[in-house]
C-alpha cells in the first residue's frame, strides 16, 4: 500500500487509489461535468498544462494567481479553495456554469496538507469523485497520483494532459 | 486625458520623504502658498478649463520649491457662496487621493510634494492633477455643473492671488461667527452615527456643531444639498417655542422622527429636562455639580480625575446611545464658543470647573470677567475645595447658593425595609426552609 | 460579601406563624445599577439559540483529520463511507466532538493559567485587592460584565465567575463522553459556548494580573523592549522562562532586584510568558515566539530554564539536558517526572542541580526565584556545551528525503545538507529562517544529524542580528479610544480594525505576517496583536532598521499597532468590541450576551487574524470570537482544525436581518461572509480581510471607504474589480468616488438595483415596532 506523503496522515482503512496518468485520463475522459480545482503553488510549467485543460472541463484558480493566467484566453472562475469545496459538498448546487454540481473534481497546485483536508471534505460530505494530480498521494482522494519524483510527476502530466485532449 | 498615476482613496495616508520628492510646492519654506474655491454664475466659467500660470512640473527642476495657488471656481444652481469652505477643504482629500502627490494643511498654508516615482511615471504637468480635482468634484459633488481649475506657480503671481484669498477667507470667518439661528431657516441632522446608536440623532445649527465636532452648518448644508436623503439631511426649523432653551417645532418633529420616537422634544441649548442626546463620539461632557449648582466640562483627552473624583470616561458612561440624560451633555469643544452656549442654563456664568488645557484653548470664548473664576484642575480636585474656591473668587454661581443653598446628596445608608403592607393575611409557614442563592441589597429611595 | 443566615423555631404573631423556618443566604451583592440582562452565568443551553442563528448562516465545514474515532473500547471505529460507530455517531458529529474537546482543552489550559493566578495573587496581595484597569478604562471587565452579569471591585470578586466557568467547563466537556451528545450542530454549540468561557477565563486571569502585578493599564505608550536572540547579552547569567504564567519568572526578578543583582543576570522568555515578563519589568527580554523554543534551547545559551505552563515542548528535559541546562518545573501542569523539591531547602536543591541533577520541581514561586538565579550564576560559564562540527555533520547525509518529507514546510533539508558539506552554509542559514523548529526532521533522520542544531549553527551570523524592538503589552483598550475612534469610522475614515493573533504556525515565513500588518496600517485601518503574532510582528526591519512597533503608534486608532500583551490578553480585543455597543449605544451589558454580539456582528467591522494558529487555546479563542460576531481568518494549517463556519454569498435567503427599526425583513450585503475561513495564501488571507471588515449597519462613507480597499487590494493582488462587487453596494452613495464611473457601468450590466440600509439585527426581540411609542 502506498505511505501518505506525510506519512503520519493515514485517515483509515479507506484510501485513495492509486492511478497512473493514463487510469487517470480514462476517469476524467468519462465524467460528464469535471472541474479541475488549482491552487496557489501553479508555476510557469503546470500552468501551460491548466490552460489545455481548460479545452475540456471548467478550471477554478486560487485568487492570487489570477494574475497569471490573464490572457490565458479562457474563462476561469478565482475563487479560494475552502469556498469551492463548500459548495461541492451541496448537491443542489448549480455549479459556476448554472448547469449543476459536479461528479468528478481534479485538485492540483496545493500545499500538501490543504488539500488533504479539502479532499477529506468531500470525501465525507459529498457525492463527487475525487482526483489528485499532484506530485504526492493524497489518500482521502478517490483517486491520486502515487508520490512521484518531479521529473516522473511532470511527464505524468504531460501524459494525461495530451491522453485527454490529444484524443479529441 | 488620461492620467498616468492611479487615484483613489487608499492613497490618502501616503507620505512623502524629502528623499522621495521630485518637487515641493507651497510649504513652510515658500512665502505665498494658497487655495480657495469661489462660487461663480454659471457664465462665468468654463467648464473643464485648466490652466497653469507659470511654470508647469516639467519645467521645475527636480528637488526643487515653487510658490503655489490652487483656484477652484464653481457653478451651479445650488452652488452658493456659503458652500465655498466646504468645497474648498475637500481640495485636501482629492489631492492626497492622487498616488505620489500630498497634500498638507490649508488655506494660506498648504504643503503639497509630488513623488519621483509619479513623476517618472508621466506625472508631469499639473494639468493631470487639475483633471484629478475635476473629476473627483462632480463625482461627490453633483451640485457643481461647472468647474474650473487654475495653478499658479510664479511667485510674483501667487502672492498676489493669497493677498485677495485672505480677504475673502476673513470675510468669510465673519460670516460664519454672525451666523446665527436667526439668519437661517434650516438647520441639519446628522445620523452617520446611527449606524452605532441607532436613536441618536445630531441637529446643526449656526450656534451648535456637531458634538463630534466634525460637522458644522455649512458642512450640514453642502452634504444636504448633494444628498437630501443622505445622513445629513434639512430641518426645517419651524416654529420657536422657547427661545432660552433653544427649542424649535421643527427640531422636535425630526427627533421624534429620526428616533424612532425614542425622543420627543430637544433644547438646543439646555442640558436639563430636554438635553440634546448623544452617541459616543462627543469631544467633552459637561456634567451637572449639584453640590455647587454649577456646571463642570471635562473633554476626551483630559485623563486625570475631575472634581467630581473621577475621569472623563467614568462622567462618559452616563450618557450616550442616545438617551436624554439631565444633567449629562455630550458637546464638541468648538460648542463652548457659540454664543449660545448653554444658554438656558446660564451659559458661562454656570461653567465652575474646566481642564486647563480646554480653558486656554477657548480662552477667547470665555467672558474675561469670568476667566479667573472658573476653577480648573490646579484650583480644585474634589467638591470640598471647589466650593471654597468658587466662594472666594465670587463666582456667578454664588448667588445660586442663597437661593436654595445646595445640599449635597449624601447616598443613604443601606437600609432593610420594614415588611409592610401584609395587613389582614396570615401567613403560616412549617419546617420551611429558605435558601437565597443571591441577594442584591438595593438602595430605596 | 460572606453568606448569611437565620433560623426561626417558632413564632407565632397576629400575622404569622412560623416553625422552623431556616433562612440562609448564598452570597449578597451590592447593588450595580445596570439593569440584568436575560443571561447571566448562561448555561450550557441558555445560548443556543444565538448560536443555531450563527449556524444556520455560517455553516460548519468539515473536514476529518481521521476517519477513525477511537475513544472508547468499543473502537476503533470506522465512520467513513456513512458508517456510524458502535456508540451511533456519524462522522459529522464526530467532528463537532473533537471541535468540541479542542476548546475544551483550550479552554481549561486559560482556565488552569487563570485559577493560579487568582489564587495565588488572592494569596500574595489580599482578595481586597482593587480591580484597576487604570483612569480611562471605566468597564474595567467587559466580558465578565457581559457573560457573568458581575462587575468585578477586588481580585476575590473574580473567584465566582472563575467558579462559574468550571462548572460550565466541566459540563461541557463531559457531552463528548461516548454517549452523550449526537448531533453536529449541538456539539458545535456547546463548542461556542465553552468557547465564550474560555474568553471569560482568559480576561479574568488579565484584569487580576494587571491589577495586582502593576502591568501597564492601557498605556498606548508601553515602553519598546528588547526582542530576539541577538538581544540576549550571553556574557552574563542567562536564565530562560518558557510558558504562559509568569508568576515564577516575576519571581526571579523580585529576587534579583531584592538582592541588587537585576543588572548582572538576564532574564528571558519565550512565548507568552516573556510578553508578560516585560510588562512586569521592562529589562526582561522576549527571545521570540513559540517557534524559538527548540532553536533557542539548542544552542544551549540558558543556564536554567523555567517552565510555567502551555505551549511547552514536552522534551524539554532531555533537550536542555544536551547542554547540561537545569530545568525547574514550577507548574502542576508540567512535572515532567522530577522530584518534587518544594519544601526542601534552596542549598539542598542548587547543589544538587549544580551537580548534576536534570532538574527540579518546585511549586514555590518564591523559592524557584531564589534557586533561579543562584543556580544560573553558579552554571554560568561552567556548562559544558556541546561544539558541532556543520560540514562534518553535513558530510553524513545520504540525501534519503526523509526529512523533507517529514517536515511541515518541505524545506528542502538535503540540499541544504549536500552544499554544507561542501563548506557552503548559506542554503541551510536560509532555511533555519523558515523553519518552524519543530524537530520533526530530526526524528526520521536515517542518519540521526541533529538537524535543527546544524540550522542554528549554519545561521549563527543571522541569529546574532536578531534584534528588534517589540511594544510591551499594554493591556485593555482604553475607552477613550473607543470615544475618539467612533467619529472617523461613521465618516468613512478608518475601514475596520484587523487582529493578528495566535501561534508562529506559518505556512511560510514570518515574514509574511508582517507584510500582512503593515499592508492595513499604511491603509490607515486599526491595528492590534497579541500573543506570538504581536512577537512576530517585531521580528522583521525595513530599510530604515526600523520595526512595526517604532514605526506606528501604539494606540487603538487608525493606523496604529497595538500590542494587547499574552494570549490572555485577547480577552482586550474582544472587550472592545463589547466596549463600542456599551459606549456608543448605551447597550447594557450586564448579563446580555446575545444582544452584545449581534451587535457586534452587524456592525463592529474587526476581523481576526490567526496566520499559525496551532494550539488547542488558538482554536477556542477563534471559536469565541466568532459566537461573539467576530470572524477569524485563519493560515492553511487552519483546515486542520476539521471546521470552518461558512457563509453562502450565493444564498440572498441566508443574508435576511431584522431591520430593528420597524420590525421589516431586509436582505444585507453578505459580511462577514465567514465566521472561520482558511484562506491558502497570504494575498487571499489579506483581500479576505478588507472584505470582511464590511458590516450591514455601514454608514454610505464607511462602505466607500471599506470598498476602496477591497476592491484596490482585490486588484493588486488577483490583478481585478472583485466579481461580487456589485453585492456590496446598497446606494450609490456607497461607491468610492474615485471609481465611480466604472464601478456605475458594472451595475448596470448586472441590472444592479439600490437595496435600503437597515438598522440591523438578527434579534426579532429588539426590534421596535414603528410608531408604537411615538
Ligand atoms: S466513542 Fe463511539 S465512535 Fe468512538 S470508538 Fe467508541 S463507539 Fe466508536
Ligand atoms: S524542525 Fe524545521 S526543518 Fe525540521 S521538520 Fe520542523 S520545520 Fe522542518
Ligand atoms: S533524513 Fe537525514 S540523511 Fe536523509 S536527507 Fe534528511 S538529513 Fe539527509
Ligand atoms: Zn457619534
Amino acid at each position: 500500500m502506498t505511505i501518505p506523503w506525510f506519512s503520519a496522515n493515514i485517515p483509515g482503512p479507506k484510501q485513495a487509489k492509486v492511478v497512473t496518468p493514463s487510469m487517470a485520463a480514462k476517469i476524467m475522459g468519462k465524467a460528464k461535468r469535471k472541474m479541475m480545482i488549482c491552487g496557489s503553488k501553479i508555476d510557469g510549467k503546470i500552468q501551460k498544462h491548466i490552460v489545455d485543460l481548460s479545452k475540456e472541463m471548467s478550471v477554478v484558480v486560487a485568487p492570487s494567481t489570477l494574475k497569471n493566467f490573464s490572457g490565458a484566453g479562457f474563462e476561469l472562475v478565482a475563487k479560494g479553495v475552502v469556498e469551492v469545496t463548500n459548495l461541492l459538498r451541496d448537491e443542489t448546487w448549480k455549479g459556476f456554469d448554472g448547469k449543476g454540481n459536479y461528479d468528478l473534481v481534479a485538485y492540483l497546485g496545493f500545499p500538501y496538507y490543504l488539500e488533504s483536508q479539502m479532499l477529506s471534505v468531500l470525501k465525507h460530505f459529498a457525492k463527487v469523485k475525487t482526483l489528485s494530480i499532484g506530485r504526492f498521494y493524497q489518500p482521502n482522494a478517490d483517486y491520486s497520483f502515487d508520490n512521484l519524483r518531479e521529473d516522473e510527476w511532470e511527464k505524468g502530466l504531460e501524459d494525461l494532459v495530451s491522453l485527454l485532449v490529444g484524443r479529441k | 486625458m488620461e492620467i498616468p498615476v492611479e487615484i483613489g482613496v487608499v492613497y490618502e495616508g501616503e507620505r512623502i520623504r524629502k528623499g522621495e520628492m521630485h518637487v515641493e510646492l507651497g510649504g513652510p519654506k515658500v512665502k505665498a502658498k494658497g487655495e480657495l474655491v469661489r462660487a461663480r454664475k454659471m457664465d462665468e466659467i468654463k467648464d473643464g478649463k485648466i490652466e497653469v500660470k507659470g511654470p508647469d512640473l516639467s519645467e521645475m527642476e527636480e528637488g526643487s520649491r515653487h510658490s503655489f495657488g490652487i483656484f477652484v471656481e464653481v457653478a451651479g444652481k445650488q452652488v452658493e457662496e456659503d458652500l465655498e469652505a466646504v468645497i474648498e477643504r475637500r481640495i485636501h482629500d482629492y489631492c492626497n487621493y492622487v498616488e505620489g502627490f500630498m497634500h498638507l494643511n490649508q488655506r494660506y498654508d498648504i504643503w503639497c510634494r509630488l513623488s519621483k516615482k509619479s513623476y517618472g511615471k508621466g506625472f508631469n504637468t499639473l494639468r493631470y492633477l487639475g483633471d484629478a480635482l475635476i473629476t473627483l468634484f462632480k463625482a461627490e459633488l453633483p451640485i457643481i455643473e461647472k468647474i474650473q481649475v487654475t495653478f499658479i506657480t510664479d511667485e510674483k503671481r501667487v502672492e498676489d492671488f493669497v493677498r485677495n484669498a485672505r480677504k475673502i477667507y476673513e470675510a468669510r470667518d465673519a460670516r460664519a461667527r454672525a451666523l446665527s439661528e436667526e439668519d437661517v431657516k434650516e438647520f441639519y441632522g446628522c445620523v452617520l452615527c446611527q449606524s452605532f446608536a441607532p436613536t441618536h440623532v445630531c441637529v446643526i445649527t449656526p450656534d451648535r456643531i456637531s458634538l463630534c465636532g466634525s460637522i458644522n452648518w455649512f458642512d450640514g448644508r453642502a452634504a444636504a444639498r448633494v444628498d437630501p436623503k443622505g445622513p445629513n439631511f434639512a430641518i426645517p426649523k419651524g416654529e420657536l417655542i422657547d427661545e432660552t432653551n433653544g427649542e424649535y417645532s421643527g427640531v422636535n418633529e425630526v427627533v421624534r422622527e429620526r428616533s424612532l420616537g425614542e425622543n420627543e422634544r430637544f433644547y438646543l441649548h439646555s442640558m436639563f429636562s430636554s438635553p440634546h442626546t448623544s452617541c459616543g463620539c462627543f469631544e467633552s461632557i459637561a456634567f451637572y455639580i449639584p453640590e455647587v449648582a454649577g456646571i463642570g466640562i471635562v473633554h476626551r483627552d483630559y485623563s486625570g480625575d475631575t472634581v467630581m473624583g473621577v475621569p472623563f470616561s467614568t462622567l462618559a458612561t452616563q450618557t450616550g446611545g442616545g438617551k436624554q440624560i439631565e444633567g449629562f451633555l455630550g458637546m464638541a469643544i468648538e460648542y463652548m464658543r457659540s454664543p449660545k452656549f448653554l444658554q438656558a442654563d446660564g451659559g458661562w456664568n454656570r461653567i465652575v470647573w474646566l481642564p486647563k488645557s480646554v480653558k486656554e484653548r477657548v480662552k477667547d470664548a470665555v467672558p474675561g470677567e469670568l476667566y479667573d473664576k472658573i476653577a480648573t484642575e490646579d484650583d480644585a480636585t474634589d467638591i470640598v475645595a471647589l466650593k471654597e474656591f468658587l466662594r472666594e473668587k465670587g463666582h456667578p454661581v454664588v448667588e445660586r447658593w442663597v437661593e436654595a443653598p445646595p445640599e449635597a446628596i449624601e447616598a443613604p445608608e443601606l437600609e432593610v425595609m420594614p415588611a409592610g403592607a401584609a395587613g389582614g393575611i396570615k401567613i403560616i409557614l412549617k419546617n420551611a426552609k429558605i435558601h437565597a442563592e443571591k441577594v442584591i441589597i438595593k438602595r430605596v429611595k | 460579601m460572606k453568606g448569611a443566615g437565620f433560623k426561626i423555631d417558632e413564632l407565632e404573631s397576629d400575622l404569622i406563624k412560623i416553625k422552623g423556618l431556616e433562612v440562609t443566604v448564598g452570597k449578597f451583592y451590592e447593588e450595580w445599577e445596570e439593569v440584568m440582562g436575560p443571561t447571566p452565568m448562561p448555561s450550557v443551553t441558555d445560548l443556543r439559540g444565538w448560536d443555531f442563528t450563527l449556524l444556520n448562516r455560517y455553516k460548519p465545514m468539515y473536514a476529518p483529520f481521521c476517519d477513525l474515532c477511537c475513544l472508547c473500547t468499543y473502537g476503533k471505529c470506522d465512520l467513513s463511507g456513512g458508517k456510524k460507530g458502535a456508540c451511533g455517531i456519524d462522522i459529522g458529529a464526530q467532528q463537532g466532538r473533537i471541535v468540541l474537546l479542542a476548546c475544551c482543552i483550550g479552554a481549561a489550559a486559560h482556565g488552569g493559567h487563570a485559577r493560579h493566578m487568582v489564587d495565588h495573587l488572592i494569596k500574595k496581595y489580599g482578595a481586597d485587592t482593587p480591580i484597576d484597569m487604570g483612569k480611562n478604562v471605566e468597564v474595567e471587565a467587559p466580558l465578565i460584565r457581559l457573560i457573568a452579569g458581575i462587575k468585578p471591585k477586588r481580585l476575590g470578586d473574580l473567584l465566582e465567575p472563575l467558579e462559574y466557568a468550571e462548572k460550565e467547563l466541566m459540563h461541557s466537556l463531559s457531552a463528548t463522553h461516548t454517549g452523550q451528545e449526537g448531533y453536529y450542530t449541538d456539539f458545535e454549540s456547546k463548542a461556542l459556548h465553552v468557547s465564550m468561557v474560555d474568553q471569560l477565563l482568559m480576561e479574568i486571569a488579565d484584569v487580576a494580573q494587571i491589577s495586582a502585578l502593576g502591568f501597564s493599564k492601557g498605556d498606548p505608550d508601553s515602553p519598546l523592549v528588547d526582542i530576539g536572540f541577538g538581544s540576549i547579552d550571553t556574557k552574563k547569567p542567562i536564565i530562560l522562562c518558557i510558558g504562559h504564567n509568569v508568576v515564577p519568572g516575576a519571581a526571579v526578578i523580585d529576587y534579583l532586584q531584592d538582592h541588587d543583582m537585576y543588572d548582572d543576570v538576564e532574564v528571558a522568555g519565550i512565548c507568552c510568558t516573556a510578553h508578560d515578563l516585560t510588562r512586569y519589568d521592562k529589562g526582561a527580554k522576549i527571545v521570540g515566539p513559540l517557534s524559538k523554543q527548540l532553536k533557542f534551547v539548542r544552542t544551549g545559551i540558558a543556564d536554567v530554564i523555567i517552565v510555567d505552563e502551555q505551549c511547552v515542548r514536552t522534551d524539554i528535559l532531555s533537550e536542555a539536558r544536551k547542554n547540561d541546562t537545569a530545568v525547574i518545573a514550577t507548574n502542576d501542569k508540567i512535572c515532567l517526572g522530577l522530584p518534587d523539591r518544594t519544601e526542601d531547602s534552596p542549598e539542598d536543591v542548587i547543589d544538587d542541580l549544580v551537580k548534576g541533577a536534570p532538574g527540579a520541581l518546585i511549586l514555590d514561586a518564591e523559592k524557584v526565584g531564589e534557586v533561579a538565579v543562584r543556580i544560573a550564576i553558579k552554571l554560568s560559564g561552567k556548562r559544558k556545551r556541546r561544539a558541532l562540527d556543520v560540514v562534518k555533520e553535513a558530510k553524513k547525509c545520504t540525501q534519503c528525503g526523509l526529512c523533507v518529507r517529514e517536515c511541515h514546510n518541505n524545506l528542502d533539508i538535503p540540499k541544504g545538507m549536500e552544499k554544507a558539506a561542501k563548506g557552503d552554509l548559506s542554503l541551510l542559514s536560509e532555511i533555519y529562517a523558515l523553519c518552524m523548529g519543530c524537530g520533526r526532521c530530526e526524528n526520521v533522520c536515517s542518519k540521526e544529524i541533529p538537524i535543527v542544531s546544524l540550522l542554528g549553527e549554519a545561521a549563527k551570523e543571522r541569529i546574532r542580528k536578531e534584534r528588534y524592538k517589540v511594544r510591551s503589552g499594554r493591556g485593555p483598550i482604553q475607552d477613550t479610544e473607543i470615544r475618539s475612534v467612533g467619529s472617523p469610522i461613521v465618516m468613512g475614515e478608518i475601514p475596520g480594525v484587523v487582529a493578528f493573533v495566535g501561534c508562529p504556525n506559518y505556512p511560510s515565513s514570518s515574514k509574511e505576517l508582517v507584510e500582512m500588518a503593515e499592508i492595513f496600517l499604511q491603509r490607515r485601518y486599526i491595528v492590534t496583536a497579541s500573543g506570538c503574532a504581536a512577537m512576530d510582528l517585531a521580528m522583521y526591519k525595513d530599510e530604515e532598521g526600523k520595526t512595526l512597533y517604532e514605526k506606528y503608534p501604539g494606540n487603538f486608532d487608525a493606523g496604529c499597532l497595538s500590542n494587547v500583551g499574552s494570549c490572555v490578553s485577547n480577552a482586550h480585543i474582544a472587550g472592545a468590541a463589547i466596549k463600542i455597543a456599551s459606549i456608543f449605544a448605551h447597550r447594557n451589558l450586564r448579563g446580555n450576551y446575545e444582544e452584545i454580539a449581534d451587535y457586534i456582528l452587524n456592525r463592529v467591522g474587526a476581523v481576526g487574524v490567526a496566520w499559525g494558529a496551532m494550539s488547542q487555546k488558538a482554536a477556542s479563542i477563534a471559536t469565541g470570537f466568532n459566537r461573539l460576531g467576530i470572524p477569524v481568518i485563519i493560515g492553511p494549517r487552519g483546515a486542520k482544525y476539521r471546521r470552518t463556519y461558512l457563509g453562502r454569498a450565493d444564498k440572498s435567503e441566508d443574508w435576511m436581518v431584522y431591520n430593528a427599526r420597524d420590525g421589516s425583513r431586509t436582505q444585507v450585503s453578505p459580511s462577514p461572509g465567514y465566521l472561520l475561513y482558511v484562506a491558502e495564501s497570504k494575498e487571499e488571507a489579506i483581500v479576505s480581510i478588507a472584505k470582511n471588515c464590511i458590516r450591514p449597519n455601514d454608514t454610505t462613507k464607511g462602505r466607500q471607504i471599506k470598498l476602496a480597499h477591497y476592491i484596490d487590494l482585490h486588484k493588486r493582488y488577483f490583478g481585478a474589480v472583485p466579481e461580487d462587487l456589485a453585492i456590496y453596494i446598497r446606494t450609490e452613495a456607497d461607491i468610492p468616488i474615485t471609481l465611480k464611473a466604472e464601478i456605475m457601468d458594472i451595475l448596470k450590466a448586472k441590472k444592479w438595483k439600490p437595496k435600503t440600509i437597515p438598522d440591523p439585527t438578527l434579534l426579532e426581540r429588539l426590534c421596535r415596532k414603528k410608531g408604537d411609542r411615538a
